[in-house]
């Protein structure tokens, strides 16, 4: 086919640089990263296992618990990878310099398409593949799942990203091509506010009076559970996926394969869409994008953003003029933005979600779980946050850098000033989560305090790492977020972030399960450990967040532009 | 080869290229002149099918692009100002690379990508990844791409930006060399004195119009100046 051959070769070619560039790097930097990334998988992986054992222990409904479980995290991903390919694909299908060089050769423009379609699900899924591999595998070790299974993994992942890539695509496609292409950001934020809306309906409606009327945990979980059942609705694909993997672990494979067949024969049928649409849709929806009016922005004298350096006139003018442009970069960006956003509707998901749980806590041990789960899950949302939106900063500035270069401003201010640009707001949004789901959980004042004081080290530490990260491995010819973020340097960022987040955990969340929960330590033990933690947590803040700022600006000022 | 029909393109309220039409014959080296901002590259880039025109029509080789973009696209290279490259691939990859996109014959592209390197004097470097060349290397390499399929269309926008005196004087004669054959140039250039030497016709884009259209000596004639290009490109410019 016109093109396939030459595009499998490059890829193919470029796959094999990459690689074959590790060799170019000092050994012990390629042993440290391979030990650490290793570490953290089969880290995470164990974190699963105990999870998932947990669940499963769980007298009469731990299995169906545990299923429940995967039921949930299937469908809410199967939602979560279709809007985020729908933001990816915009700027892969329709604002890429590599389409615009395919589009000058004599190829087939379905197989362009197709091609850039495929991106999209790598560039959209990536960390779906770190996490979602370990917990696959430790679902398939408490069961006991036959060899096969591991076998299929590869494809079965990625079977499951093509279909929410495939309709989110096939969604912006339309778009791009019938509606205004000026207007279209505000469609997209349109289909997200109903998304969340309508979640959040169904929520206050359906879930949450129920859930509020019952007295124990058991019952909460019964009525969350029975209201989660469109989530197993038979024709939501998310739902096959889950299924293939519980009757799997059931020791069903012939059910098992049907669900994988359902879902394989929808994601080709949904790709047969794309082609058939594409041909028609894709090379004109492009020219049409190429079409924009060049929108007149109001004079640097008016807007919202001069009076930003109005407030900010008590900095240095270098610093507040990169703060001023950093803030009007971001918002003349949909694609950074609109990101910004989901994150924002999600955490605030997320705190609806909480205000529940209160009534049916009342046991020490569950307080204790879903204190540290809070804990968790803010910790693990800030450091994808971080990842996604501060990593690409460095990159972002581009081959302008060498005007930052030139100017009067050392590489350690810029860095330091989009450290502190970006750590007020993570570190309030962090901090307003933690104090307002504390409130809602009654948590005692001791863990009060420990878990407000995690997540304002933790902002800390995240914002520097993705910064001192994006400084260390910027991609200086790349302006698209998603794919800066793929590479080395943001894979590395994400492992790192990982490994932090779960070691400010485990080293508070030992000694006060060892001492209130288990019984098995002193309370000098206790004590002890507990200093410890603390110790541990101020060091390895420091050398997440410190160290790589430090290294990212001195290479920032050694490199030649 | 190529015949622009009534040519248009706005963006929004702003009209880019205004009613443009111009036909330039097989072989014909053709250079598009004009200020910043004049439409040039818009105008190459609605001739590469890049860009939809607003109104009228291009075609290619008797093809109509907006009906037959693939077919008229396989009879010409693009080079645009800014190159695109794929900075993980080497330089002879991403030649081998446009062989395959062009459906070439792998022994003859193979062979074609070795003296093309050669003539472009990067032999000592095409096994090396992209994103350690230079501007000018880089667009040595794109210009080789683009010479790989023996296109009958050349479509190249700002050629000189970056390369070399050395370069400067290769790429003229290559390209010279091309056009003597058969190949048509079309190319989009600052540069007066290049287009001055080497164009068989140009044309002056001022503000979207195309103000003046003939050989080199007719322009001068019809703009009654016998001194050179720049002062007749000068003069134009500010009156029109």
């Amino acid at each position: 086919m016109d093109g396939v051959r030459g595009i499998a070769f490059a890829r193919a070619r470029v796959l094999m640089n990459t690689i074959a560039g590790i060799r170019n790097e000092p050994l012990i930097k390629v042993v440290f990263i391979t030990t650490l990334t290793t570490a953290l998988w089969f880290g995470t992986l164990y974190l699963f296992h105990y999870g998932l054992s947990f669940f499963y222990g769980f007298p009469i409904i731990g299995p169906a618990l545990m299923d429940e479980a995967m039921y949930i995290f299937f469908a809410v991903l199967f939602i979560m990878l279709m809007l985020s390919a729908l933001i990816v694909s915009h700027s892969t299908l329709f604002n890429s310099a590599e389409v615009e060089f395919l589009f000058s050769k004599p190829m087939n423009h379905r197989i362009i398409y197709i091609y850039r379609l495929l991106q999209t699900g790598v560039f959209s899924s990536w960390a779906f593949l770190f996490l979602g591999l370990p917990l696959l595998i430790a679902y398939a070790l408490i069961k006991g799942v036959s060899a096969w299974f591991y076998l299929a993994l590869p494809a079965w992942f990625a079977m499951f990203v093509i279909l929410p890539t495939a309709l989110a695509c096939l969604a912006v496609l339309v778009m791009v091509r019938f509606f205004k292409y000026e207007r279209l950001k505000y469609y997209f934020i349109a289909i997200m506010a109903i998304t969340f809306m309508a979640l959040y309906w169904y929520y206050k409606t359906a879930i949450a009076p129920e859930a509020r009327a019952g007295g124990d945990i058991a019952h909460f979980m019964d009525t969350f559970l029975y209201h989660l059942r469109i989530l197993k609705h038979p024709f939501f694909p998310g739902y096959w996926m889950a299924s293939s993997i519980v009757k799997a672990g059931s020791g069903l494979a012939p059910q098992s394969w049907s669900y994988v067949f359902a879902y394989g024969a929808t994601a080709l049928v949904a790709l047969q869409l794309n082609w058939l649409a594409s041909g028609a849709l894709f090379h004109r929806g492009w020219l049409k994008s190429r079409n924009r009016s060049n929108r007149a922005i109001s004079h640097p004298d008016n807007g919202a953003t001069n009076r930003l350096l109005g407030y900010l006139s008590f900095l240095p003018r270098p610093t507040a003029a990169l703060i001023v442009k950093d803030v009007r970069i971001f918002a003349r960006d949909f694609n950074q933005y609109s990101q910004f956003l989901i994150y924002l509707a999600i955490l605030g998901v997320y705190i609806f979600n909480l205000r529940n749980i209160p009534a049916s806590v009342d046991n020490p041990y569950w307080k204790m779980i879903v204190v540290f789960l809070n804990l968790s899950a803010t910790s693990l949302v800030l450091a994808g946050f971080t990842v996604r939106f501060l990593f690409p900063q460095i990159s972002l500035e581009g081959n302008k850098i060498w005007m930052l270069g030139l100017a009067p401003i050392t590489f350690r201010k810029l860095v330091l000033q989009k450290f502190f640009l970006n750590f007020i707001p993570v570190l309030l949004i962090s901090e307003a989560l933690m104090v307002s789901t504390n409130l809602m959980l009654s948590t005692p004042p001791g863990l009060f305090f420990i878990s407000c004081s995690v997540a304002a080290m933790s902002s800390g530490g995240l914002v520097g790492l993705a910064l001192g990260l994006g400084s260390l491995y910027p991609n200086f010819r790349e302006d698209n977020p998603a794919r800066i973020v793929s590479g080395f340097g943001g894979t590395l960022n994400f492992v790192i972030a990982l490994g932090y987040v779960m070691l400010m955990i485990i080293v508070f969340a030992f000694p006060y399960f060892a001492y209130e929960i288990h019984y098995n330590i002193t309370k000098q033990t206790f004590s002890f450990l507990l200093s410890g933690a603390w110790a541990t947590a101020v060091l390895a803040t420091a050398a997440a967040g410190i160290l790589p700022m430090i290294a990212g600006y001195r290479k920032l000022h050694r490199m030649e532009f | 080869m190529v015949k622009i029909q009534k040519l248009t393109k706005r963006f929004g309220n702003t009209v880019a290229v205004d009613d443009i039409s111009l036909s330039i014959e097989g072989g014909e080296f053709f250079s598009i002149l004009g200020p910043n901002g004049a439409g040039k590259t818009t105008t190459l880039k609605i001739v590469a099918g890049l860009l939809n025109p607003t109104l009228g029509k291009v075609f290619v080789g008797g093809l109509d692009m907006a009906k037959k973009p693939e077919q008229a696209k396989a009879l010409m290279s693009y080079i645009p100002d800014i190159p695109y490259v794929y900075e993980k691939l080497t330089g002879m990859e991403f030649l081998y690379f446009t062989g395959e996109l062009y459906n070439l014959d792998p022994q003859r592209y193979r062979k074609d990508t070795e003296e093309l390197l050669e003539l472009f004097l990067m032999e000592d470097y095409c096994n090396q990844l992209m994103e350690s060349y230079s501007h000018g290397m880089r667009q040595k390499i794109v210009i080789a791409s683009a010479l790989l399929s023996n296109p009958r269309l050349i479509i190249i926008d700002e050629p000189m930006v970056g390369l070399d005196p050395r370069s400067v004087r290769l790429v003229k004669d290559i390209l010279r060399e091309r056009a003597r054959p058969g190949t048509t140039i079309l190319m989009s250039t600052h540069t007066l004195a290049l287009a001055e030497e080497i164009s068989d016709r140009l044309g002056i884009i001022h503000c979207g119009k195309l103000i003046a259209l003939g050989s080199v000596a007719d322009i001068k004639r019809a703009a009654l100046d016998s001194a050179g290009l720049e002062d007749v490109f000068l003069n134009m410019t500010a009156e029109a």
